[in-house]
């Protein structure tokens, strides 16, 4: 694997490291790799065979109903407008047609995986994602999510050790039908599990 | 919302850039809907305290408000078929703009497809959050 340069942005090196995610066929710097290397024979791999063992792993899956009401709501934060109260026109009760952001489907987090994944970090950051839409989202859908992980790798940077995973996330709809995937990369560092 | 066609979509064309101005409210309301109640997008005490200047813009609200963007260009009979971003800077509450430029167009399946750069800027006009997207437009005779 090789290793991207940090591109020294004032806002942190975390965020190069999302970007670097995406990037790992950039040209690596040798100084970037030794330092990547000496941190590395000193702490040694974050990665434990039990964080391997979740490759594949699926969350139990959630069902969620999308209301008007939500969608209205999303919508209204998208739009950074005032959120609908009772009889908000924008409601639109019995009208099944109304068409939700597609980005709604962030809000419907999935289940943690059981057992839970061994978290070595505090903190988290979303590193970016990818979506495919397979075909609107409204009112009166019920989505099933599962988040399925699909690799775990670490990298070291400014900020000491950090742990990728990329999962996937699937949509269904209640026919069964594929309404969207997303995949997602984030990111933990910083602070121990549990020491905060 | 323009319900922009297939046919009159240019390489390097693409939607009107969308300015605006994220505000605290907004982060708020975005938590609330979002479920994602991380301090450092609501509480500047804290924010101030993680190291940054101030409040900071959810990830996936940026990518919602890319999304925005091009569902009003694409209207009702539009569709976003993919979307990805890429988070490479920090934030703030505050004026912000999303821009989208056509690099590619295509017929697949009798359904005219366009894709997209996409880039979230901040008030000083750098890209913090590139992406890409591919949409399907109406075309002409459907």
């Amino acid at each position: 694997m090789r290793y991207a340069p940090a591109t020294g942005l004032d806002v942190g090196g975390l965020h190069d490291v999302a970007h670097v995610s995406y990037t790992l066929a950039e040209p690596t710097m040798a100084t970037e790799q030794f330092q990547f290397d000496s941190a590395r024979e000193k702490l040694g791999s974050i990665i434990t065979d039990e964080m391997r063992s979740f490759i594949g792993a699926e969350s139990p899956p959630i069902t969620y109903r999308v209301s008007h009401r939500e969608i209205a709501r999303f919508n209204a934060a998208i739009r950074g407008v005032l959120p609908p109260i009772e009889n908000d026109p924008r409601l639109k009760v019995g009208d099944h047609r109304i068409e939700a952001n597609p980005l709604i489907l962030r809000s419907f987090i999935t289940a943690p995986f059981v057992p839970p994944f061994p978290e070595p970090f505090h903190d988290v950051l979303d590193g970016g994602s990818r979506f495919n839409f397979f075909r609107p989202i409204v009112a009166g859908d019920e989505i099933t999510v599962v988040r399925k992980m699909q690799e775990v790798f670490e990298k070291n940077g400014r900020f000491g050790p950090m742990l990728f995973k990329v999962t996937e996330v699937s949509y269904t709809g209640s026919s069964g039908q594929l309404v969207a995937t997303q995949e997602s990369t984030s990111i933990s560092y910083g602070r121990l599990a549990g020491s905060v | 919302m323009t319900n922009v066609m297939f046919e009159d979509v240019e390489i390097g064309g693409g939607p009107e850039d969308v300015a605006q101005v994220v505000t605290a409210r907004q982060l708020v309301q975005y938590a609330a809907v979002s479920q994602d109640f991380t301090p450092i997008h609501y509480n500047t005490e804290y924010a101030r305290g993680a190291g940054h200047d101030d409040i900071i813009i959810h990830g996936a609200l940026k990518t919602a408000l890319l999304s925005q963007m091009l569902a009003d260009w694409t209207g009702d009979i539009g569709a976003i078929k993919n979307l990805e971003t890429s988070y490479r800077g920090i934030d703030y509450a505050g004026p912000v703009t999303c821009s989208g430029t056509v690099t590619a167009k295509r017929v697949e399946d009798s359904i005219g497809l366009v894709d997209l750069d996409l880039e979230f800027k901040n008030a000083d006009g750098v890209v913090t959050t590139p992406g890409k997207a591919t949409v399907a437009l109406t075309m002409r005779g459907d």
